[in-house]
Parts: C-alpha cells; sequence; structure tokens
C-alpha cells in the first residue's frame, strides 16, 4: 500500500503541479478578460472555487491518475496474473483481493486526496499570482476572502468526487488487470478497456457531483 | 495425504480427460508423463483448485477439495507444495521476502504487518539455510527480475519445499535444471517421501532415476 501511495501520489506531484499552477492562472487570467470588468471583485474567488475546487480539480487530478497509475496497475496486474504470481498466492492460501487488490484500492483512493488538496494549493497559488498583477493585495488577505466565500459543501464535493473517482478506477484496473489470463498480448487490451470504463466513470462521478451541488445549492 | 480421483472430466473446448479415477498414496513418488498438449498443465490447475472438473470429485483423504468449503480448501492447500511451468515469484518482492511470504501464509499471520518485520529470527534462518542451499544467499535482497531464468526457478522450487509439504506437485519437473541441480532436488524428494509426502512430478520424459519413482503413468493411456 505504501508502494502505491508513493507511486501514485508522490512521483505525480510534479505533473499535478505543472498542471495546476497553469490551470489556475490560466482560469484567473481569462477570467479577468471575460467578467472582470463587469462584476464586483468576488468574481476571482467565486471562479476559482467553482472551477477550481468544485470541478476541475477532481476531475483532472482523476484523469492524470487514471493515465498514470490506473494503467500501470492494471499492466501491472496483468503480467503477474499471466507469470502466475496470482494462482501462486491462490495456492498459497493467500486472497488476492485482500493482498493485491485491497491495497491498490486504498493507496489510490487515498492518493488522490492529497494530490487533490496538492492541486487547490498550487492551483491557488497560480490563481494568486495572476490576480495579484491585475489587483495587488497580500496573500493572506487573498486567502481570506477566498475561504469566506468558500463553502462546507464545496469541499465536501471536492472530496467526494475525488475519493469516489479513485475507487472507481482502482476497482475497474485491477478488475481487467486480474482479467488478462492467457497471453500478453490480452494486456493492452485490457488496458484500452480499462481507460476508457474507467474515464466514463470519472465523468458520471463529476456529473452526479455536479447534479447534488445543484440540488443542494438551489 | 493421500489424493483420490473420482470420476473427473476436465475439458476446455476439448475433452482432455473424462471418467477419469485414480489414487495417488501418500509417501510416493509419481511421475505423469505425456507429450506437449496432453493436458498436464490443466490437470495440474485442477487438482491445485484452480479449475475445477467439469465432472466429478477430487479429494484429498476425505475431503472434497471443491464441495467442503473454502476453509477446508484452505487447510489442504497449506499442505500443499506447488511448482508451476513458469516460477510465479512476486515480482515486487525480493527473493528472500518470496519464501517469507509463504513462511507467513503457512502461520495464518498478517501478511501486510509482518512482510516488513523482522521479528521472526526461526523463521529468517530457515529461509536462509535454505537459500544457502541453492547458493542464492548472498542475493537474497534482489528481486527475481534481477537474476537469471535458472536462479529464480530454484527459487521457486524452493518455496515449494520450505516447511515440507505433505503433498508437492511439480510441473515441468525437472526441466531446466543442471545435472548437480537435479541430482540435488531428486534427494529432497526422497526426504519428502521418507516424511511421508506424496509427489507427483509431470513432464514429457522423466529426467530422474527412474529407480527412485515408485510409478511412471503415461497420460496417453488417461486420454480418451
Amino acid at each position: 500500500m505504501y508502494d502505491q501511495v508513493f507511486f501514485t501520489g508522490v512521483q505525480a506531484l510534479p505533473i499535478i503541479g505543472i498542471v495546476s499552477l497553469l490551470l489556475g492562472a490560466i482560469i484567473i487570467k481569462e477570467g479577468h478578460a471575460y467578467v472582470g470588468q463587469f462584476v464586483d471583485n468576488n468574481w476571482i474567488y467565486k471562479i476559482i472555487i467553482s472551477v477550481m475546487i468544485r470541478d476541475a480539480a477532481p476531475f483532472i487530478t482523476a484523469l492524470i491518475v487514471l493515465s498514470r497509475s490506473g494503467i500501470a496497475m492494471a499492466t501491472e496486474l496483468g503480467y503477474m496474473n499471466i507469470n502466475k504470481e496470482v494462482d501462486s498466492l491462490r495456492i498459497m492460501g493467500i486472497s488476492p483481493l485482500t493482498y493485491i487488490v485491497m491495497p491498490r484500492i486504498i493507496g489510490v483512493s487515498l492518493s488522490i486526496i492529497l494530490l487533490v488538496i496538492y492541486f487547490l494549493l498550487i492551483g491557488i497559488i497560480g490563481g494568486y499570482l495572476v490576480t495579484n498583477i491585475f489587483t495587488p493585495l497580500p496573500f493572506w488577505i487573498f486567502m481570506g476572502k477566498l475561504s469566506k466565500n468558500m463553502t462546507f459543501i464545496d469541499l465536501l464535493i471536492m472530496f467526494g468526487k475525488a475519493s469516489a473517482s479513485g475507487f472507481f478506477i482502482s476497482v475497474i484496473c485491477c478488475f481487467h488487470g486480474l482479467n488478462a489470463r492467457h497471453s500478453f498480448t490480452e494486456i493492452p487490451q485490457r488496458n484500452i478497456k480499462a481507460f476508457a470504463q474507467s474515464a466514463f466513470g470519472i465523468i458520471g462521478i463529476n456529473f452526479i457531483g455536479i447534479v447534488i451541488y445543484l440540488v443542494i445549492a438551489t | 495425504m493421500n489424493l483420490y480421483l473420482k470420476n473427473i472430466k476436465l475439458e476446455n473446448k476439448e475433452t482432455y480427460f473424462e471418467n477419469l479415477s485414480y489414487t495417488f498414496k501418500e509417501g510416493n513418488i509419481y511421475f505423469l508423463e505425456g507429450k506437449h498438449g496432453i493436458g498436464k498443465s490443466f490437470l495440474i490447475n485442477a487438482l491445485v483448485g484452480l479449475s475445477p472438473p467439469s465432472q466429478g470429485d477430487i479429494l484429498y483423504d476425505d475431503s472434497n477439495f471443491y464441495q467442503d468449503g473454502r476453509d477446508q480448501r484452505h487447510r489442504i492447500r497449506k499442505n500443499m507444495g506447488v511448482i508451476f511451468d513458469c516460477p510465479g515469484l512476486l515480482s515486487n518482492l525480493s527473493i528472500f521476502e518470496n519464501l517469507r511470504l509463504r513462511f507467513l501464509a503457512l502461520k495464518d499471520k498478517n501478511l501486510f504487518l509482518e512482510l516488513g518485520s523482522k521479528k521472526d529470527l526461526e523463521m529468517d534462518d530457515l529461509i536462509m539455510d535454505e537459500l544457502r542451499d541453492i547458493e542464492l544467499d548472498h542475493k537474497k535482497n534482489l528481486r527475481p527480475h534481477l537474476l537469471s531464468r535458472g536462479q529464480v526457478k530454484k527459487v521457486s522450487i524452493s518455496r515449494a519445499f520450505l516447511s515440507a509439504p505433505k503433498i508437492l506437485i511439480w510441473d515441468d519437473a525437472f526441466e531446466g535444471l543442471s545435472q548437480k541441480d537435479i541430482v540435488f532436488y531428486e534427494n529432497k524428494l526422497l526426504q519428502l517421501k521418507s516424511l511421508g509426502s506424496l509427489v507427483i512430478c509431470l513432464n514429457s520424459t522423466t529426467l530422474i532415476n527412474k529407480n527412485n519413482i515408485d510409478e511412471i503413468i503415461n497420460l496417453s493411456d488417461w486420454r480418451n
């Protein structure tokens, strides 16, 4: 499980950092170009919360985790299965579900939550840097205003979407990895299925998250 | 532990064996010979619980392997050493940890808590003795992909021999081993036999001294 957290969480930090920094900056820059002149100053925080926290952070992080770790996991389990490593575990009386699958599900679900927090921190810094160009203000005031505009529901939706996506990705990728049984050529075919189904799942989870938010918020 | 095959039928697109009944008695070494594709690996999968026969029963002593439930199957598997045609060592563990995993499974220990610990010195000594026997003690911390194919094969054989199983099932028995290793493992089989274990080896040809084998079975006699 520690290995999974390290691989899924720690090793993904650079790519998540770059994406979130740029995204945070772009959202504010583009937002300012379109709506900045017409509305009050709080629009910056509302955009960060609605786009970054509620939607982009869990969605983009899940897609990165899927394309990095999910597919790697499906490939690894596919190789393990075809090399009879999984059969060896069964013969020794060790359940592959508890020894191989569970640590991966817990590891990915935990990592994705930590990555979303990291995504937000970096994205907010990017947003702050760009905001500072249009309306210079100290970081602590920026953070104060941001937290004032943020509700518990925003965080709940974000963490809910992230953990559900992590769970879904790991279950689907483990399932397809363990179902590559006969030859190595099955592994890429299973990877394609794992990616497509997980991506649909992530979109579905995010859609449900938006619907839940709209129901609660209105 | 005796093994009884009762009217079993093994099929997978084609029928390999039908109405097959046989008794493997403890304290004996059996060598099942048969050309490639005759169904050796398929038979092994059925014997070790990976693929149930489409008909008939497999019994270890008085326990029906597929019908007496998971706990019973687990109990039988703890007494079983299996060597597949490919090594099947866990690629994310060192060879020492691979052997340790087998011991922990035998002792029903919590794998996550125990695998990284170094508390059971007696167990570790036994594993080191085993690695010393196959001259791989100096490579104990290496993962399987860093060893040669022959070395990995020897570790997987050692894993099956650990703790003297009451039943040893060996696919592609003695295949790819040097003459020195063949003699070494032949002696190990004889030791197991002297302890009353049942040994079933399968290969296309018998690679060990036939005088040490209690019965050689030609699998083509079992085919329909």
